[in-house]
């Protein structure tokens, strides 16, 4: 009984590591605060959570290729001061980004301003 | 007419003895009550860092650290200093969170409650001294008195586990700090820090934090534990604060 409990415990901890493997508290020593990159691409997910709002957008290449970045902002109740709400993107909008590159050189960006498909511009609370 | 004489002279007796003509005459704590209204010495309302988000307690000149100081800034982050496993921040670390705080003036306390853990401060303004083998604790405890319109508190108490900012500037269970928050104006709060630790510091340091006023802000719920990977371990922290 016990072994099993430990392995269901195992499996669920597998689970919540690899669903939200970006998430957890820091700040911005992770992005090129000096760099600045804009991206265009349609929502696939938006997440206000927290410790970090979360955007996922895809982003079409040359190529006819894709690749999905993962937009993180700071936290929920900070974001919501700033403007963004629930419904403030959905998936499939159009929507350009500008914000920090990460470090590591994958497609990760930390958001400064956000330009929704309405064309609304919405900004990162602090930097 | 030697009556009037002396009731004249009974009378300016009376006043010049009088505790408020002391008070006024030798520029006494009384004499300050009455210049500082209590609309300046309410520090109540939301505020939130000024500017840019600033991790460290920047100083000219470096930190003057005893090797003590040196060899725990070496060791680097212990797992029980970790804020991303949402222990809390200490004082005076809790300063530089990007969160907003509100500060709650009651007759006898000043509270500060930060969104940030939802961490409160509990500042004494009773007259009181702080107790007698106090416990470490994270948050030390706090007394306040009020110097003019600037509340200076004194706060002592601390366990070793959390770092002076966020940038690894440790302490030890002797850190004493004194902070002087003042409203400078109606929508800007100025804290000054003084940063005591003998067994870390060949001398004090200061630092300084100014906060705008945020009208209609509330503070919103904050739960660290939410989707923090860190709380499950074998989360590599190396590196982390």
């Amino acid at each position: 009984m016990n072994n099993t409990r430990w392995v269901l415990i195992g499996l669920a901890m597998s689970l919540l590591l690899t669903s939200h493997p970006v998430l957890a508290h820091h700040g911005f020593a992770n992005f090129q605060m000096d760099q600045t990159s804009t991206i265009k691409g349609s929502v696939v997910d938006y997440e206000l959570i927290n410790p970090h709002v979360q955007i996922t957008l895809k982003v079409e290449q040359e190529g006819g290729k894709s690749v999905e970045w993962n937009v993180e902002g700071v936290s929920l109740n900070m974001m919501v001061r700033a403007g963004f709400k629930k419904d403030s993107l959905k998936a499939g909008d159009i929507v350009s980004v500008t914000g920090h590159p990460g470090k590591n050189g994958k497609p990760v960006l930390l958001l400064m301003k956000i330009m929704l498909a309405d064309g609304r511009v919405l900004s990162a609370p602090y930097e | 007419m030697r009556r009037r004489f002396w009731g004249v002279v009974t009378t300016a007796l009376a006043i010049v003895f009088s505790p408020s003509f002391l008070v006024t005459v030798a520029g006494a704590p009384q004499a300050a009550k009455s210049k500082d209204s209590d609309q300046q010495r309410d520090l109540s309302g939301v505020w939130f860092t000024q500017g840019n988000v600033r991790a460290n307690f920047a100083f000219e000149g470096g930190a003057p650290f005893l090797p003590w100081g040196e060899e725990r800034v070496k060791a680097g982050p212990q797992r029980d200093t970790l804020v991303v496993l949402c222990i809390p921040p200490g004082v005076p670390r809790v300063w530089t969170e990007p969160y907003p705080f509100e500060i709650i003036m009651l007759p006898q306390r000043v509270l500060i409650v930060y969104e940030y853990q939802h961490l409160i401060r509990q500042i004494y303004t009773d007259g009181r001294d702080h107790p007698k083998d106090l416990i470490p604790t994270y948050m030390g405890n706090s007394v306040g008195k009020w110097e003019g319109n600037t509340l200076v508190v004194d706060t002592i108490g601390f366990n070793d586990k959390t770092w002076i900012d966020g940038t690894k500037h440790p302490h030890s269970d002797a850190l004493h700090l004194v902070e002087r928050i003042q409203r400078v104006g109606h929508d800007v709060l100025k804290v000054d820090i003084t940063i005591d630790d003998p067994k870390t510091y060949t001398k004090p340091w200061t630092a300084q934090r100014i906060f705008d006023l945020k009208p209609g802000w509330e503070i919103s719920e904050q739960v660290c534990e939410e989707n923090n990977t860190y709380l499950f371990p074998p989360g590599d922290a190396k590196g982390e604060k």
